[in-house]
């Protein structure tokens, strides 16, 4: 049995499949518990991905507040 | 720059380097002074925090042994921070009020709880930025901007192809790649 690729399961989360390989890929979804985890882990890693771009945001504007203070110019 | 992993870092702040004091001020500051807002400081506190940490490591450096398998780094700049905050927010109540701190309008057992959950992500957070600072060396910028659209920004793979002039296929391979490498340093990094 062929396994989904990590392109393809991404792909499938975007919707950026043809028909044909999105049915392909479900049928294969429905058997395969491997890839079905695997897709469910691409899913939360997505989510903790834009998560964390929240606090990167908020680092980065302690970043630009720290550069303003004398700590780093001296 | 080349990249420097604490037991390094650490390595080289104990032998007096300066430059490893300007890294490590870089590296940890932003983090400090965020522990900072999370405690609703202000300002002016924000950076006294920072530096009253950093002077406070710099005292702590003769003795400071990094030993991953007796604690990690994180949580011993963790108790670090945690101190600073309390000295401050004591300062801050003596100076208003001339009271003595009650330890629970800062360090509330329910919410340090949600502090300690904050804690947490703002070292990912900050771990994360240290992985994509180290990829944007080792990366092509394209491969790098394409993930950071794609993963971080949540634009569509769509829009990124055209944006980079790139084919579909293009942009999934590279966020893959980097997706790929960043996992990996996160992993390396994480628990330091």
């Amino acid at each position: 049995m062929k396994h989904i690729s990590e392109i393809n399961l991404q792909r499938l989360l975007d919707d950026n499949l043809s028909l044909v390989q999105k049915l392909i890929c479900k049928h294969h979804l429905a058997k395969c518990a491997d890839c079905a985890a695997k897709l469910e882990a691409a899913k939360m890693q997505r989510q903790e991905l834009l998560s964390i771009a929240q606090d990167l945001n908020r680092l980065q504007e302690a970043e630009t507040a720290l550069s303003k203070t004398s700590i780093l110019r001296k | 720059m080349a990249f420097v992993t604490d037991p390094n870092l650490l390595a080289d702040i104990k032998k007096g380097d300066n430059a490893a004091w300007n890294l490590f001020a870089k590296k940890y500051g932003a983090l400090i002074w965020l522990r900072g807002s999370d405690y609703h400081l202000t300002p002016d506190e924000q950076e006294q925090l920072t530096q009253d940490v950093l002077v406070s490591f710099f005292k702590a450096q003769d003795s400071f042994v990094y030993a991953p398998e007796k604690g990690r780094f994180r949580d011993y700049l963790r108790q670090i921070i945690k101190n600073c905050i309390f000295q401050i927010l004591r300062k801050r109540q003596q100076d208003n009020n001339n009271e003595e701190i009650q330890e629970n309008t800062a360090f509330d057992e329910n919410d340090d709880e949600a502090k300690r959950k904050r804690e947490d992500e703002e070292w990912m957070a900050h771990v994360y930025s240290q992985a994509l600072a180290e990829l944007k060396r080792t990366v092509k910028p394209r491969k790098l901007q394409s993930f950071m659209m794609c993963r971080l920004q949540n634009k569509r793979p769509e829009d990124v192809a055209k944006f980079q002039k790139v084919s579909l296929a293009t942009v999934y391979n590279d966020c893959n790649e980097v997706m790929e490498k960043l996992m990996e340093l996160v992993k390396t990094l994480k628990d330091a």
